[in-house]
């Protein structure tokens, strides 16, 4: 090893002295330390730069199921008249609801209930109470903390539609959920 | 003789509600209002016929309103023919400028005598115009009956202003002089004002229900509870100051779906809730001496009307006829309740005697009428009905034979009238 080490720097030794000799510029020494390293730093950028896509591609995918599941959780439940019970029908969507805040734990929900307009406003809003806690107590039963669900009532100060008929009455009966952050 | 006549059917009336001898009957109808003739006004000055206009409008508009007038429409050149024309009083009235604005003479003619039986002067500068002319209206009223009319008085009520916001507003009981009382920008519903003229509601401006109002009378809107944070509730809605101003009732909802009605003292900031039912406690209103409260509950399924002492004991339920009895609110001397009752959908106004325990059905139309007030005086209703714009105010007599607008705004809900301070 040691003699193999020996030879090469004889070698180098004997070679700089003939460029020294022969050629006066050490310039080109320089020039090829220059043109490599760009060469070098494009591959780390394209890298780099993959890595990003590639990571804001995770994190739109990401954005987008967690839109798509937001919007498939917070949909409307709807109740009978004067009533403030959980409806059969309407108890998967509030399943649905509870399997997005379980995936999301950083997310809190504000729940709204909401009434017709065949109530009188202060009745309606107690009414609204009432339902909005019903939903409250269904999603604890499913599992989730109490301090993720806000309840409010808005009874009918917020209708969704104001005609005086069945399909819109059935509309405005109903709980809401919006994401709190 | 005519108004002979009318007193004789307003004393068989209170005879017969002896136990509140001054509230008026619900039978009142146009049979018994004394005829008026009203006079052209007379006018001195140059340039002052508009003021005049606007006076002589508002107050045939008050005393067709006041519920004890019949407004004659016979053109009299001699007034010695009054009686043979069925009319009983005859109104004069006069107006002239002064330095300072107006003043306003006025002198009641009886019919049959035709001696001056009422006089009165007033001034008044520009801006009072219309309540001068309120106030000659409720003087009509008082020395006819003994009791003030209610032209001089206000209306508060909640209008939606865009989607999803609502603010409070005032005017006269005519209609006139509409001011905005809150700038919110939120849910802001549910007025109460108290005799000294202070507000009371409810706003979701920081995101859930509060109870705002005014601690002194034109003191600023303040929160008025939750007093502390950690006393936040689920839900609390129907503020309503008692009679005496230092305390009101509301409805204190929990986490259980369960409201309650409550009482909060402005002084000690202590809340006393005053009932502990499963289900819906809501929409208190105050007997006028403060000693007993109506509200609507389901205790008993669908909401019906009841009362309790203002210590929370004694509940006993007041209607029964009907699957929804809800919006109670107690005259103004004690011995009525107007509440609304829902029938296909539809709310119409009803008034309960207590002193026979009978309902009397006021309205009856094909739109729904609600959220009953009383008139300072107990004669009219005001209300908000459906018939037209959606949410417009209207003013009733106690028989339900005259429905008027008040206003043509729509989009109006929760009048409540109250004297003008």
């Amino acid at each position: 090893m040691f003699s193999n080490r020996l030879a090469l720097s004889v070698i180098s030794t004997s070679l700089l002295l003939q460029l020294a000799c022969s050629k006066p510029t050490p310039v080109p020494v320089v020039e090829t330390v220059v043109a490599e390293a760009p060469v070098v730093d494009m591959k780390a950028a394209q890298e780099a730069e993959m890595k990003l896509k590639l990571a804001d591609e995770v994190r739109q995918k990401a954005e987008q199921d967690f839109q798509e599941a937001k919007t498939k959780a917070m949909t409307n439940i709807y109740f009978d008249l004067d009533r403030a019970i959980i409806r059969e029908q309407d108890k998967s969507s509030l399943q649905t609801l509870a399997n997005f805040l379980r995936s999301y734990p950083q997310i809190k929900v504000q729940i709204s209930g909401h009434a017709d307009e065949r109530g009188t406003n202060e009745y309606n809003l107690a009414l609204g109470n009432k339902r909005a806690s019903a939903t409250v107590t269904y999603l604890k039963g499913l599992g989730i903390d109490e301090s993720r669900l806000q309840s409010i009532s808005f009874g009918k100060e917020k209708p969704l539609c104001n005609e005086s008929n069945e399909s819109c009455w059935s509309r405005n009966r109903r709980a809401e959920f919006t994401p709190i952050n | 003789m005519r108004q002979i006549l009318f007193l004789i059917l307003l004393s068989i009336n209170l005879l017969l509600d002896a136990q509140v001898p001054t509230e008026v009957s619900l039978q009142a109808s146009a049979s018994t209002k004394v005829v008026l003739h009203v006079d052209t006004p007379q006018f001195v000055g140059s340039g002052i016929d508009r003021v005049v206009e606007d006076f002589s409008t508002t107050l045939r508009k008050d005393l067709q309103n006041s519920g004890v007038f019949l407004l004659s429409t016979s053109s009299l050149a001699d007034k010695k023919n009054m009686k043979e024309r069925g009319i009983d009083w005859s109104l004069t009235y006069i107006i002239g400028e002064t330095e300072s604005g107006y003043e306003m003479k006025a002198q009641v003619t009886d019919a049959g005598s035709l001696n001056v039986i009422h006089e009165v002067k007033y001034q008044f500068g520009v801006l009072a115009i219309h309540n001068y002319a309120h106030i000659l209206a409720d003087d009509m009223v008082m020395w006819l009956t003994g009791e003030r009319g209610s032209a001089f008085s206000k209306i508060t009520f909640a209008r939606q202003t865009k989607p999803g916001v609502k603010e409070l507003f005032q005017m006269d009981s005519d209609g006139e002089n509409i001011s905005q009382l809150t700038k919110w920008g939120s849910l802001t519903i549910a007025p109460s004002v108290a005799k000294d003229g202070r507000i009371l509601y409810v706003t979701y401006k920081s995101g859930s229900p509060e109870i705002w109002g005014q601690k002194s009378v034109g003191g600023p809107h303040e929160k008025l509870f939750p007093y502390d944070l950690k006393d936040r509730p689920a839900f609390c809605s129907s503020p309503i100051w008692a009679p005496d101003g230092r305390r009101f009732a509301f409805v204190l909802g929990d986490a259980q779906g369960r409201s309650d009605i409550a009482l909060y003292d402005l002084k000690t900031l202590k809340v006393r809730k005053l009932t502990f039912n499963e289900g819906i406690n809501t929409e208190p209103s105050w007997n006028p001496s403060g000693t007993q409260i109506a509200f609507t509950s389901n205790r008993g399924g669908g909401p019906q009307i009841f009362l309790m002492e203002d210590d929370g004991t004694n509940v006993r339920q007041l209607t029964f006829d009907g699957a929804y009895n809800a919006s109670p609110s107690w005259s103004p001397l004690g011995s009525m309740i107007a509440f609304v009752s829902r029938f296909e959908g539809k709310f119409d106004l009803f008034i309960f005697k207590l002193t026979d325990g009978k309902s009397y059905q006021i309205t009856t139309g094909v739109s729904s009428n609600e959220s009953p007030s009383w008139s300072p005086d107990g004669r009219s209703l005001v209300f908000i009905g459906s018939r037209s714009s959606g949410g417009a105010i209207y003013r009733s007599d106690l028989s339900g034979a005259s429905v008027l607008p008040i206003s043509n705004l729509g989009l109006c809900q929760s009048p409540v009238w109250s004297i003008k301070n």
